[in-house]
């Protein structure tokens, strides 16, 4: 027997254990590490990782989570987490912490080092910055300084009318090319003279005899009126058509004038001034708390488990099949995690602590939705409230995020970067409150804030006239209200905008300005007219095409009434 | 490569019992089909070390199969996916599914529960295989290779010979 045994082996076997636990932390630190660098696309990063195994306890120290868009910022960042596990779970494979505690909890904070990962998910393409409506610079656009090129703009949009009015002509085309048809299908001058030929002949008949062919005749006749009449309510119907048609082709240069003026920000009321003005600040806030939210959820369990369907399992892992358990466990949950930190709000820093529950990757099986509440205060009054529920427990899931920003202090906020405009709110006091729905990836929310107490600063050097008289008006202003809808999905958000600012901004550049916008909406319409007559005309000639056909239709009929016996 | 062929061609040419040798291939078979983390391995590993089975051996064997496993993966995931979801087992399964042990062991794992049936149905023809082939190269065929044409073709030759040199040295 002992021929069989290497006691050093069993020397060296424990050798290799006790090395294997002495390298469990680097270990677990080099996995999370790993794992969370992978699914955020930028470094996630950890200082120390210690693992206890009595009680089963996992300390995480300093995680830095690298903002993918911004490498030289942590999207969070932890001071200090500490996980109770559930050892008997672990065995099963299974990662269950009944507590956690996240401590020193803060957000977009800076790295001493560039957290982006060379190469591989980090080639995010920034838009162009043309088709953006954030890089416009509307102090450029504006009237006074340099209107809109009618010209640039029908070169630019001249297709895409042109295809407006294909539509409406191509619509107009079937409907004559129908007509064609039915007018092909009317009874010919043949069949009237066959008809008087008939009628002729009966006349030298036997009266037996000719008053069976009338009644034949008559017969013959009137089916032919019948459809003749059933044409006349179908051309009534088609004349409207083709008069709506025509009539929406006649207003379409001065419907896309308005319009296009309106997208410029430069419409007569001045909607959408402040949207524009805000733009850029706008789509980063929202960019920033789409980005976080995307991380978050896109580890959620619905998606991840469409995806696993969807493909097969990479070479050597393979697949875990699920049985019915006494008591299902999901592979990953977090009962209740109590977090502490401070947020960064504009001027405020803003202490916060909430519990989240329930946080695992399979909802399904633990049967309960991830919830949230938070609330906080800084010294200087401002106080937060979020409370939130993400339930994917059954597809497609559903988020729902509400929260409350009271008496938000706010000093040398950039409103707009613009060159020609910058505004800057050197003070204000705002009271938020927001509320946010993500279902099947579609977005639906609402930010309301109303700013009193303002002191804004706006214009520089390269200010001209008429940002000049706006920026005067902004400086004026000493309270104001912002609404912020977000909807459209998570791949490409719509925002929009609706703020009392507008109206001051109007009636600040006056009725001058006003009328230099109406001519030059007048001329862009012109432009387009000229542009697009010739269709116009070709749509317009329809119309009397058909006039034609019911002029050909009457005199059918009346051929028809003449000889009918 | 020359160092590692001279260490087997010495093991067979040993006083090495067959045995041991076949325990060696068959416990590289056991650990190079499963995955790497799978926890069994860390048994096979203690079973490794604790016999005295062949090192040198067990380490090209396992390096044999662990590149079979990379290949017969596909295979070995629906063989693992037909038997977890086979009617028939179900009751087994939900048994074994709600024990620790078998729950630490991810038997629920397709690749794991597949690689792990092919090691079990080829282990015995393995074993009793590699037996065979070590007796009969012992008893018939290690004095014919000594003497073929092709070993002293080799001896002539420069590997050959460097690979004579480092076997020799094994041997003394």
């Amino acid at each position: 027997m002992s021929q069989w045994i290497r006691w050093w082996g069993l020397g060296l076997f424990l050798a290799l254990v006790l090395l294997l636990w002495l390298g469990t932390n680097p270990l677990i630190q080099w996995s999370l590490e790993s794992a969370g660098t992978q699914a955020v696309g930028a470094k996630v990063e950890l200082d120390s990782v210690d693992l206890d195994l009595n009680p089963v306890t996992l300390e995480l120290k300093r995680l830095q989570v690298t903002n993918p868009k911004a490498p030289l910022r942590n999207i969070v960042e932890a001071g200090r987490i500490e996980m109770s596990l559930d050892g008997y779970a672990l065995l099963r494979r299974q990662f269950v912490a009944e507590n956690m505690a996240v401590e020193k909890l803060r957000f977009d904070t800076e790295r001493a080092s560039s957290g982006a990962i060379e190469g591989r998910m980090f080639s995010r393409k920034k838009k162009d910055s043309g088709e953006s409506e954030a890089g416009t610079d509307l102090a450029s656009m504006l009237p006074g300084v340099e209107l809109p090129d009618p010209d640039k703009i029908v070169t630019e949009e001249r297709e895409r009318l042109l295809g407006k009015v294909d539509e409406l002509d191509g619509e107009a085309q079937q409907i004559q090319q129908e007509w064609q048809d039915h007018i092909d299908r009317l009874p010919s001058r043949d069949s009237v003279d066959n008809y008087r030929e008939r009628w002729n002949e009966l006349k030298d008949k036997d009266p037996l005899r000719r008053a069976a062919g009338v009644r034949e005749l008559k017969k013959d006749i009137d089916e032919d009126l019948d459809t003749l009449g059933g044409l006349d309510d179908r051309l009534k119907k088609d004349r409207q058509r083709l008069s709506e048609l025509a009539a929406r082709a006649r207003e379409l240069p001065g419907k896309e004038a308005r319009r296009l003026m309106a997208a410029s920000g430069l419409d007569d009321g001045f909607r959408g001034v402040t949207r524009k003005l805000m733009g850029e600040q706008l789509n980063g806030w929202v960019d920033i708390g789409l980005t976080g939210y995307r991380l978050v959820s896109k580890h959620m369990a619905g998606r991840k488990a469409k995806a696993q369907e969807q493909s097969k399992p990479p070479r050597g892992e393979g697949e875990n099949i699920r049985f019915p358990e006494d008591q299902p466990r999901p592979r990953f949950l977090i009962k209740r995690s109590a977090v502490d930190g401070v947020a960064r709000m504009a001027d405020s820093s803003v202490d916060f602590s909430g519990t989240i529950r329930d946080i695992t990757t399979e909802p399904a099986v633990w049967g309960k939705p991830t919830t949230l509440a938070i609330d906080g205060s800084s010294k200087n009054g401002t106080t937060l409230d979020i409370s939130g529920t993400f339930d994917h427990r059954t597809a497609p899931g559903r988020d729902q995020l509400d929260f409350r920003i009271q008496q938000l202090v706010l000093r040398d906020a950039r409103f707009s970067q613009s060159s020609k405009l910058p505004i800057v709110l050197e003070e204000g006091r705002a009271n938020i409150d927001g509320n946010l729905t993500v279902s099947d990836g579609e977005l639906d929310g609402a930010v309301n804030t109303e700013v009193q107490q303002t002191s804004f600063a706006a214009g520089g050097e390269n200010t001209g006239d008429t940002a000049r008289r706006m920026a005067r008006a902004i400086e004026g202003v000493s309270g104001f209200r912002l609404d912020l809808g977000l909807s459209g999905s998570l791949a490409s958000p719509k925002i929009s905008l609706d703020s009392n600012l507008d109206n001051i901004i109007g009636q600040a550049l006056g009725d001058e300005v006003r009328a230099e916008l109406a001519e030059a909406r007048t001329e862009l319409e012109e432009k387009l007219r000229a542009e697009l007559e010739p269709r116009l005309d070709e749509l317009a000639g329809r119309q009397q095409a058909l006039e034609q056909y019911r002029e050909r239709i009457d005199q059918r009929r009346e051929a028809l009434r003449s000889i009918r016996p | 490569m020359l160092g590692i062929l001279a260490r087997i061609l010495k093991v067979l040419n040993s006083e090495t019992a067959p045995a041991q040798i076949a325990a060696a291939v068959l416990l590289a078979l056991f650990m190079g089909l499963s995955p790497l983390g799978a926890p069994h391995n860390l048994v096979l590993l203690l079973l490794v070390l604790v016999l005295r089975v062949n090192l040198s051996l067990f380490l090209v064997s396992l390096a044999l199969f662990s590149g079979i496993a990379w290949l017969l993966d596909p295979l070995a995931h629906s063989l693992g996916q037909t038997l977890l979801q086979a009617g028939a087992l179900e009751g087994l399964w939900t048994a074994m599914y709600n024990t620790d042990f078998w729950r630490l062991l991810g038997f629920n794992n397709t690749v794991l529960l597949g690689q792990v049936v092919v090691a079990l149905v080829l282990a015995a023809p393995v074993y009793f295989g590699v037996t065979f082939i070590v007796r009969n190269y012992r008893e018939h065929l290690r004095e014919r290779i000594h003497k073929s044409r092709l070993m002293l073709a080799l001896k002539g030759n420069k590997w050959g010979r460097r690979f004579y040199s480092i076997y020799s040295s094994l041997n003394h």
